[in-house]
């Protein structure tokens, strides 16, 4: 039973269906089953098989999109049964996440953060248009491990500098790292604002993420 | 008869335009500008102040339509040189914005800077096909302070000649542009007049008109600019997953647009120029590869030619990053497909890497694809004297027409277009120059073109003006809080 409630979870995945994926983690814990066991025997393994495809080109952005908008569904039903029972799934990181100020382009920063969570980060995503403080307070608030930081045009990119130089006033940097994308950010412009990192697509940011936590790729 | 490829059918136009209608009376746009909001429910729009959307009624839409000009010109500083819409004729628009320039020889690429923008404005100065400027390489040098905002502008108007297309970021940005131009073309009334500007206003997809870019256009009101309308809804990403959705919500933004231009200043010159584009699955970007971007540009012709308003039409790019084979089969496909639907105005040639490249081996390629293109719009002549029956009688069975006056007449009136590209040297002849390639040539055609074009330069006086301008500008205004 359960080793079909697991392939079923991976499927639901693999298959980008919200409604499934929670729906067999709802079956799950009706079922007794361990809510961690559920996630990385189950659902995760939907994950790592759409992350490879997609590597390989078989899988496109749009359905791996899916697979992790059910992976988020999944987990949000998964949560308080693991809080529940004094357990947590392991997390490699929190993250930040906004576009910043001046700038209301959203899909970018969206899939960056879709594709974060489903990787195994928690993501705290601002939205678009974010005051620096903003984004400072939350950081501060959650202990971030990074700071996300999106920006479409080369007239708002200058908010990423404003933000890194206001991190530095607060002494920061030694704690929270920053990543930076958007597709006018160059590597020259990474290197002049002095960020941690940066990466030219979504799946590249998570790769880019791991590396600044030293997690495993 | 000329070439005329329709890819809408009379029926499939008219409902883009009626669900158009439908979607802004509806859903409506969320329309970020106070200003623009308060002009819009004057105008009869149905505005909630509290979610900032702006329904459209169908009167406000269609009276917006017919108070929008059909004929006018697009100025520029050469003298004898205009651009009449809406007249038959097509030309390019420099596409624009790359953050790198690549190496067409060694496939390097470095991050664009100010040499690299003024080699590219002058490039596209020295090229008649290019009738339009836009920046081809993110202008990042102009946006410390306002004082380099106008030295970007004192460099545009010193070194492009014909007519220029740019945005501004804020209305304070835009006083001082008008500044230039006024100083540039003789006064606010020949500005007016004679258009050797136009803005690019861009909503932003899906069904967003932005604040502060919005803001920046109304304050040329009084000054009569045109401005192209062009949203960039992208397949999948900023549009649903249909091309036929795309163009639809293309149109909706554009119309929403023009509903704030006219009752702005009813009369103003408009350019339907929106942009439907789709996203690359891989990796969710724009890159232009994909053949359908032929279909949207030509289906963004037939829109406008509904609404007959002159039509700037975008038909892809390349994703691929070196000119060559891929970046001009890419370029001549989307290419040939959109100018066959006739628009006035094309964007645009010599980026890679979607759009984030320049390339200037790519540029003369695809100038020469838009050449081509135009032969292809232009038809078959059946006029009573090219049927030639008189040169058949004559010649008969079995001779040949290499010494009739038509044959030659045919060779020099563009019957058949003649290329400079075509290579006349024997197999020998090229293996004995070495073997070059088609990237190695214009490679060299393009550093011959730098180093001999010469801008028309500017009256020193009014030069002179416009470095007071600059002076002043760097007096009076602290490092532009928008960009830092």
């Amino acid at each position: 039973m359960s080793e079909e409630l697991l392939k079923a979870m991976a499927q639901s995945i693999i298959d980008g269906e919200s409604e499934i994926a929670a729906d067999l983690a709802r079956q799950a814990i009706e079922a007794g089953l361990d809510p961690l066991t559920a996630i990385s025997k189950g659902f995760v393994e939907g994950v790592n098989q759409v992350g490879d495809s997609f590597a390989c080109g078989d899988v496109f952005l749009p359905e791996l999109v899916m697979a992790g908008e059910a992976m988020k569904a999944a987990i949000a039903v998964l949560e308080p049964e693991l809080k529940k029972r004094g357990a947590a799934r392991e997390v490699l990181g929190k993250v930040v996440l906004a576009t910043v100020e001046g700038d209301i382009h959203e899909i970018g920063k969206s899939l960056v953060g879709t594709m974060l969570t489903a990787s195994g980060f928690e993501v705290f995503d601002l939205g678009v248009n974010v005051p620096a403080d903003q984004i400072l307070a939350k950081a501060e608030e959650v202990k971030a491990d990074i700071i996300g930081l999106s920006a479409l045009l080369t007239t708002t990119m200058v908010r990423q500098k404003e933000i890194i130089e206001a991190m530095d006033a607060r002494g920061m940097r030694n704690r929270t790292k920053v990543m930076i994308g958007g597709a006018p950010v160059t590597s020259d412009w990474v290197e002049k604002i002095k960020a941690d990192g940066y990466s030219e697509d979504a799946i590249g940011a998570v790769n880019a993420a791991k590396l600044l936590l030293d997690a495993p790729a | 008869m000329e070439t005329d490829l329709k890819v809408l059918s009379d029926a499939e136009v008219i409902q883009v335009h009626e669900r158009s209608l439908s979607v802004l009376a509806t859903t409506g746009v969320r329309v970020d500008s106070a200003r623009a909001r308060k002009l819009l429910k004057n105008a009869g729009a149905d505005v909630d102040s509290k979610t900032r959307i702006v329904r459209f009624p169908r009167a406000l839409i269609e009276d917006a339509l017919k108070l929008a000009p059909k004929k006018f010109t697009l100025g520029g500083r050469r003298p004898g040189w205009e651009y009449k819409v809406n007249d038959g004729k097509c030309t390019l628009l420099a596409d624009g914005a790359a953050t790198y320039v690549i190496d067409g020889l060694t496939g390097d690429r470095r991050v664009a800077g100010f040499d690299d923008w003024l080699d590219a404005t002058r490039m596209i100065d020295s090229l008649d096909e290019i009738g339009v400027y836009w920046s081809m390489v993110e202008p990042t040098f102009a946006v410390d302070s306002i004082g380099d905002f106008v030295k970007y502008w004192r460099n545009i108007v010193g070194n492009f000649t014909k007519h220029i297309q740019d945005v501004t970021h804020t209305p304070e940005e835009t006083r001082w542009m008008l500044e230039v131009l006024g100083t540039v073309y003789g006064g606010k009334e020949e500005v007016r007049r004679s258009h050797p500007m136009s803005f690019l206003l861009t909503p932003a997809s899906p069904l967003v008109l932005e604040g502060p870019h919005t803001d920046a256009f109304l304050e040329t009101a009084g000054w009569g600019i045109p401005t192209a309308i062009m949203p960039m809804p992208m397949m999948g990403g900023t549009a649903p997953g249909s091309l036929i959705s795309t163009i639809l919500l293309a149109n909706c933004e554009t119309l929403a647009m023009l509903c704030l231009v006219q009752s702005t200043e009813p009369g103003t010159p408009v350019i339907y120029a929106p942009c439907p584009s789709i996203m690359d699955p891989h990796s969710g970007r724009f890159t232009g590869s994909e053949v359908e971007h032929g279909l949207l540009g030509a289906a963004v012709t037939e829109m406008a030619r509904y609404y007959n308003l002159p039509v700037e039409a975008s038909a892809g790019g390349s994703g691929y990053f070196i000119p060559g084979a891929r970046a001009s089969y890419e370029r001549a496909l989307n290419w040939a497909v959109s100018i066959l639907a006739w628009p006035d105005l094309l964007v645009g040639p010599g980026q890679l890497g979607g759009s984030m490249f320049l390339s200037y081996e790519q540029l003369l390629i695809d100038v020469e694809v838009f050449r081509r293109s135009n032969r292809l719009s232009d038809g078959i002549n059946t006029t009573t004297k090219e049927w030639l029956e008189v040169d058949l009688a004559a010649v008969g069975p079995g001779g040949n027409f290499l010494n009739r006056q038509s044959t030659r007449k045919a060779l020099r009136s563009g019957e058949v277009y003649i290329s400079d590209f075509d290579s006349n040297l024997t197999y020998e002849a090229w293996v004995s120059s070495g073997k070059p390639t088609l990237i190695q040539e214009l490679n060299e055609w393009a550093k011959e073109i730098l180093a001999t074009h010469k801008p028309l330069p500017l009256d020193p006086a009014v030069d002179r003006e416009l470095d007071k301008i600059e002076q002043r500008a760097r007096r009076e205004t602290k490092p532009n809080p928008s960009k830092g």
